[in-house]
């Protein structure tokens, strides 16, 4: 994943928490579009043809396919041929500069055309997709790796900023979470307090980079097939699962601002904070539920 | 919903915790988190002098003044951010 994980748990975590990082290397195996061996890429090199996949691998597409159903196709799976067309096919750790090879947008195959066969645990993706569950499976990873861990008492996981709880710490307070400011390295927006479900945050502001004279980010657009032009960011949205706060904090920046934060307010227990490229800061209707602030009023 | 300037955030007292840190294919490290929130100032009461009591009817109430407690802004165990 190419990712920084911190786990926190009680003491009684001790033996479970040794295991954190064996799990996500084998994720990495499973669900990296880097890998030639990886499950993500064999599966996507029989694109057309029925594959049987593994059960971890079969839930994290369901939850894909939830996520761009939820949001009306924006957190799409199938974004993979246009993220590759902008530049990058490699890993972001990779020194090599990044090069966008596409002079036109790549179109978006549609995510309802991936078939399954739930009987099988079989899926057909349509001639010509490659599937990209890159950040699903962070919010998956955590909240797998959180439930394995609270079976020793309250834990909190985060992985690459996609984070989950278990539920409250041990003495019955929030988990304080801290929403990075992405205009100043080391500074924080807000701090928000979790006793259940998971926060994410989705940004331009790291994972970008020039090619040809032009600025590119890794969210893509699927209604253009490009790098999504918005106002927003970074977003960070709460909600009741890791794996749905990612998928919609993806939604909400590719939205932009005032769609994005009427989109939330539609989302049952969601609730977001925005950054816009200009600094100004906007919490959706229910963000001050979270935010530590509402103790302080 | 009106947008808001970002000011200089403000820091957290520190907590006593001990962190497990792990790249995502590293090797193992060992140990666990444990995290000591913030305990709130406990209430204060300061009370007002009454006005010597008159016979006029519509004389104001006695009233006190209560201090709210001041809560700080929690060290948090970690942030979310875009990803890294």
């Amino acid at each position: 994943m190419g990712s920084r994980i911190f786990a926190a748990g009680e003491a009684a975590a001790g033996d479970q928490l040794v295991h954190v990082p064996e799990w996500f290397a084998g994720w990495e195996q499973r669900f990296s579009r880097f890998r030639p061996t990886s499950e993500l890429s064999r599966l996507n090199a029989q694109a057309g043809a029925w594959v049987t996949v593994s059960v971890e691998f079969w839930d994290v597409l369901l939850a894909a396919l939830e996520a761009a159903r939820r949001s009306n196709g924006l957190a799409t799976p199938l974004v993979l041929p246009a993220l590759v067309a902008a530049g990058y096919d490699r890993s972001f750790t990779a020194t090599a500069p990044f090069q966008a090879v596409a002079a036109e947008p790549v179109p978006i195959i549609d995510w309802r055309t991936i078939e399954l066969d739930p009987l099988h645990r079989a899926v057909r993706l349509p001639t010509g997709a490659l599937l990209d569950l890159g950040g699903i499976v962070k919010g998956w990873a955590a909240e797998t790796a959180v439930v394995r861990l609270s079976a020793a008492g309250p834990a909190l996981v985060d992985a690459g900023g996609d984070i989950a709880v278990s539920g409250p710490c041990a003495d019955g307070r929030a988990w304080p979470i801290a929403v990075a400011d992405p205009l100043a390295s080391g500074a924080e927006l807000d701090v928000v307090l979790l006793t259940t479900g998971g926060v994410a945050t989705s940004g331009r502001d790291y994972r970008y980079w020039q090619a040809n004279g032009q600025a590119y980010h890794h969210i893509i657009d699927p209604r253009s097939g490009l790098p999504a032009l918005s106002d927003v960011l970074s977003a960070t949205v709460v909600a009741p699962s890791t794996l749905q706060a990612e998928a919609a904090a993806k939604t909400v920046l590719i939205l932009g601002a005032q769609a994005g934060l009427n989109w939330l307010d539609d989302q049952p227990a969601y609730a977001g904070l925005l950054c816009l490229a200009d600094g100004s800061i906007l919490p959706s209707r229910d963000w001050r539920a979270y935010s530590w602030q509402k103790e302080s009023s | 919903m009106a947008p808001v300037k970002k000011t200089a955030p403000a820091t957290g007292a520190p907590g006593t915790k001990v962190l497990i840190t792990t790249a995502a294919v590293a090797a193992t490290l060992g140990g666990w988190a444990l995290f000591a929130g913030e305990t709130p100032e406990p209430v204060t009461e300061t009370p007002v002098v009454a006005p010597a009591a008159t016979s006029d009817a519509t004389s104001a109430p006695e009233l006190r003044q209560v201090t709210a407690p001041q809560v700080s802004r929690p060290a948090p165990v970690t942030t979310t951010r875009s990803s890294r």
